[in-house]
């Protein structure tokens, strides 16, 4: 009789499979009731940038998985397609109570300007903003580290010289005469505002004689160095005369430059995370495009052989990307 | 054959539906990849900037690089498919199972032991006859990073069989697969194929996994007469059978300084192409598992200025036999002493069966310590064994015209042996000056059933301007005699002999590397060879072939536009048998190949490809005509344009339905099969692809 009890009992007490899976969809149900008031409470900071194809999408998805580490959780990234309106972007906006937005690339520039409410913005992706108004992160690498990059490399040299195009590059030459100084180098430069004067200030940087202590560094400007004609002639040339050129391009080190430093994207997103933390807090003066810092060495092997400069296979290591392949 | 039920057409139809369902318009605006090519440069650099890629570095060997995006780009799905676009290297077919042939440069013979296949740097040669495996079946593509062929010898640093060239495929490593991919193809001839990858972190460790399948009938080109032909049973005319059911699977497992790696290639109702006999052989089918794996220790800092490398592998590889092998159709007779022997009612059956295992353990270093001079050196052993025979003829005198089991009895056709080798190594690269680097290699092996062998290699390098490098290489290379010429027995035409050396070989070399404009690569290189006791059934094995010749082969990569690229290579050989004096025959003298990548709209790329295959003469003895030129033009059209997440294609092989044969081998009463091996016709597939 107990046991026949006990069994009765049970059927009662013990939790079907049926019910405890209906017990589950109900606990789902209920959060997601709740969850947007939580989640609207917290202020947070948006990533927008456009949806590229492979392997351009990984340069924004690794500076947005960069400040999503940083801002631990309270990040959401907004795609851009081709076909999204600025109404999708504010209801997404004001939605998920974002109180900072992370520009990236000049898709996100355009768009952070459709935006109707007074975020601060912080924007990256791009060597330089079309508007004067964003503060950010650069693409430019720092010339504060490619000038100690390049003593590390040859402590011999005394001088860089630059030629550029004010109207792309003044932001950062003007930063760069200061680094310059600190690095114990003299920087020359030479503004330019065509590739056909950029070729004859070229012509006449290698005819002259005292160029042997000097390194050229090539800014991150294609109006005044392209890859068909100035890149090749330039590369000749310091061959012929042992001049070490460096820059910001992984692939002007492919071609036979020493070394460029270019964006970890990752550390670079971490980077702007701890700008948008202190932009949600009010504490951030950040309003002007600064340099990235952080960054990975691109390494041309023959052309360091050439110029004689020593390494072991332990400094090799310290190099992100080694060219050419033999 | 069986069909996997998830690939078949509605599913495929479904998939596509829901793609363009579901796919929302990635941003693709060239304007904003304009800006991010400005920086990096190009997409493979972006590749290797954001961690995708690696740069690749090359040993100063004239070598080719084929990587994942290239094998995309040419609508390849087997690794054959990719090695012939390599110059200096031609795919022929052998009639048993249209096996591959890779031949280098001229250096072609049917069993193509003189080609040392690596998968992830580890030998998969077979002791049997010293080929990947007569059950090969091909090898799919989607799990390969990249591909890396050696032409010419590179003993000093493989060991045996690196003698005409050395392919090494790379497989991908977690990061580069990132995430998972499946994917499904349908083509001609029945045609089915799926895969899966994975790789990212699982508990700490980074993980890589690929499984991938095909199910083919294969092509079914005919063929008019066969080696049973002339006793008049001959099933010619009749079509080739090379149909097959492949599984490959693969897992890499690596923390800190360690990896782990196995795989399986399983083949199953592999087909016998033109017939194990060279005659036509429609219901024999064949089967292998090859296991492998491998446990490496890579310390690059273990010390100050070592870098350390310890490698324990495994390789287990079969050859069975599912469905008895006919070697000559029913009615046929085999040839006796004094009078032909049988009729066999049921046909000529022979099922020899082979099992090997291997194992190979070796520690390198490479030391920096010393100004100018990077030395690397090494020690191994390999321990290598058949340890399974089985063997089943209606032909054995131990009970003629019945199908008998003759395994483990003197009538088998191989013994049960082992083979074991130790070696060392030591090479130098000696940066002489600014400009000018010297390598300089050794490699001692001791064999227990042949001896020992030196081989040395010497490379200069000359960085002669920053667009021109020059190399000068010598090697020295040796091809260990395989068990079946050092002990078949049973066999009439093909009887080993226990005192065979190693074929060698010396090859000259001289490489340009030109980069006259920022968007144009030119390669040229220019060799000579020599080759020395070549192993030959006379009918038993012996040290008697001397093979001599010399080419060149040019390369050009131009990239014409950011979204047009043409690349291409033109390969001559002229190579001559001592023994004759006569052309050595069947390899292509001339080879052109020219490739096309344009990216006509953003996300949509269009490659066609041109192959040409010329110039093949007969051996010495062989009657027929030259074998006639062909060319075969193939197109792939492939877009991602829809989402980052889907991709599809579709690709027309031999678009122009050209005809197109490989040469059949001459015999001692002329060609087994006079009309030579077909290719296949005109076929097409469709491709359909997702990650996240």
């Amino acid at each position: 009789m107990i046991i026949e009890l006990n069994k009765h009992l049970s059927s009662h007490l013990i939790i079907s499979p049926y019910s405890l899976r209906k017990a589950v969809w109900g606990l789902l149900a209920f959060l997601i009731f709740i969850s947007p008031p939580i989640f609207a409470v917290t202020p947070s900071v948006a990533v927008i940038y456009p949806e590229l194809r492979a392997p351009y999408n990984k340069i924004y998805d690794d500076i947005a998985t960069g400040v999503e580490t940083k801002v631990n959780g309270r990040a959401f990234r907004f795609k851009l397609t081709k076909n999204f309106s600025a109404k999708q972007l504010n209801d997404w906006v004001a939605r998920n109570n974002i109180k900072v937005c992370v520009a990236l690339g000049k898709g996100g520039e355009k768009a952070i300007g459709q935006l109707t409410n007074d975020i601060p913005v912080l924007l990256s992706g791009v060597i330089k903003p079309k508007s004067p108004i964003y503060g950010g992160i650069s693409l430019a690498a720092s010339p504060k580290k490619l000038f100690a990059e390049l003593k590390k490399q040859n402590s011999k040299i005394k001088q860089v010289i630059v030629v550029y195009n004010p109207k792309k590059s003044e932001w950062l030459v003007r930063q760069a005469q200061s680094d310059a100084v600190q690095n114990n180098l003299q920087l020359v430069t030479y503004m330019t505002s065509s590739l056909s004067e950029s070729a004859k200030i070229y012509r006449d940087i290698f005819s002259r004689s005292d160029i042997t202590n000097s390194a050229i560094w090539l800014p991150p400007d294609t109006t005044s160095v392209d890859n068909r004609t100035i890149l090749s002639f330039i590369l000749e040339q310091s061959w012929a005369k042992n001049v070490t050129v460096f820059s910001s391009s992984p692939a002007h080190v492919n071609k036979g430059v020493l070394f460029a430093m270019y964006a970890d994207n990752k550390k670079l997103g971490e980077s702007l995370g701890a700008y948008a933390l202190d932009k949600l807090n009010g504490r951030s003066k950040l309003t002007k495009m600064i340099p990235v810092e952080d960054l990975k060495i691109a390494f041309n092997k023959r052309t360091a052989e050439h110029l004689g400069i020593k390494f072991r296979s332990d400094d090799l290591r310290r190099y992100d990307a080694v060219f050419p392949s033999k | 054959m069986k069909h996997f039920i998830f690939l078949n057409y509605k599913f495929i139809l479904l998939n596509l539906i829901f793609i363009f369902c579901v796919s929302t318009n990635a941003y693709s605006d060239f304007d904003e990849e304009e800006a991010l090519i400005e920086l990096y440069g190009d997409e493979e650099i972006i590749s290797i900037a954001t961690g995708s890629a690696q740069p690749i570095s090359r040993a100063p060997a004239v070598a080719s690089v084929i990587t994942a995006k290239d094998i995309k780009e040419m609508g390849a799905t087997d690794i054959d498919e990719v090695l012939e676009t390599v110059p200096g290297l031609h795919v022929a077919r052998r009639a048993a199972g249209y096996t591959p042939i890779y031949t280098f440069r001229g250096v072609f013979t049917t069993e193509n032991p003189q080609v040392l296949m690596l998968v992830n740097g580890i030998s998969i040669n077979n002791l049997f006859v010293g080929d990947r495996s007569q059950v090969w079946g091909g090898m799919p593509v989607e799990a390969i990073s990249r591909i890396e062929v050696i032409r010419g010898p590179g003993s000093a640093v493989y060991g045996a069989d690196a003698f005409a060239g050395v392919i090494n495929i790379i497989t991908k490593e977690a990061a580069e697969i990132d995430g998972f991919e499946f994917g499904s193809r349908l083509g001609s001839f029945d045609t089915r194929d799926a895969w899966a990858l994975y790789g990212g972190e699982v508990g700490g460790f980074d993980v890589a996994f690929s499984a991938e399948f095909r199910d083919t009938d294969g092509q079914d080109e005919d063929i008019n007469a066969d080696a049973a032909t002339i006793q008049g049973t001959s099933l010619a005319p009749g079509s080739v059978n090379t149909g097959t059911q492949n599984f490959d699977t693969r897992l890499s497992i690596t923390k800190n300084n360690w990896k782990f790696r196995a795989g399986l290639q399983k083949r199953q109702n592999f087909e016998t192409g033109a017939g194990v006999g060279e005659a036509l052989d429609p219901n024999g089918e064949l089967e292998s598992d090859r296991w492998n794996a491998d446990l490496t220790y890579h310390n690059p800092t273990i010390r100050k200025d070592l870098d350390l490398t310890a490698q324990v592998s495994f390789l287990n590889t079969s050859q069975e036999v599912s469905e008895d092998i006919l070697l000559s159709p029913p009615g046929s007779f085999l040839p006796g002493p004094i009078v032909p022997l049988g009729p066999f009612p049921e046909g000529v059956i022979g099922n020899p069966e082979v099992w090997e295992r291997h194992w190979r353990y070796n520690i390198t270093g490479v030391f920096t310590g010393f100004n100018n001079h990077t030395i690397r050196s090494g020690i191994g052993y390999t321990h290598q064994e058949v340890y399974r025979v089985e063997d089943e003829r209606n032909f054995s005198p131990l009970n003629f015209g019945v199908l008998t089991d003759v395994s483990d009895t003197p009538f088998a056709f191989l013994p049960e042996k082992h083979r074991n080798n130790s070696f060392a190594f030591l090479q130098d690269v000696w940066q002489i000056s600014n400009d000018w680097e010297l390598t300089a290699g050794l490699r001692y092996d001791d064999y227990n059933d042949f001896g020992d062998t030196w081989n040395p290699r010497a490379a200069l390098v000359w960085a002669a301007r920053h667009d021109l490098t020059a190399k000068l290489l010598y090697g020295e290379a040796f091809r260990a005699p395989s068990f079946a010429e050092f002990r078949n027995q049973n066999n009439p035409v093909a009887i080993g002999n226990d005192d065979l050396d190693p074929e060698e070989i010396e090859t000259l070399e001289l490489a340009f590397d030109y980069r006259p404009k920022d968007n144009l690569k030119l390669g040229l290189n220019l060799f000579r060879y020599k080759w020395d006791d070549i192993i030959r059934f006379t009918p038993v094995a012996q040290n008697v072939g001397e093979q001599e010749g010399y080419g060149f082969e040019f390369e050009f990569d131009w990239k014409v536009s950011r979204t047009l690229k043409i690349l291409g290579n033109f390969a001559h050989q002229n190579s001559e048998d001592e023994t004759t004096d006569e052309d050595a025959g069947n390899a292509p003298e001339n080879q052109f190949y020219v490739r096309t990548d344009w990216e006509f709209k953003p996300g949509w790329h269009l490659s066609p490809q041109w192959n040409f295959v010329m110039d093949r003469n007969r051996v010495d003895g062989d009657a027929r005509d030259d074998i006639d030129d062909y060319d075969i033009f193939d197109v792939t059209l492939r877009t991602n344009a829809f989402s980052n997440r889907w991709e599809l294609a579709v690709s027309a092989r031999n678009l122009f339905n050209k005809r197109a044969f490989e040469p059949s081998q001459n015999g001692a009463f002329g060609a087994a099969i006079p009309g030579d091996l077909p290719l296949a016709r005109r076929s097409v597939w469709g491709e359909l692809r997702f990650n996240y």
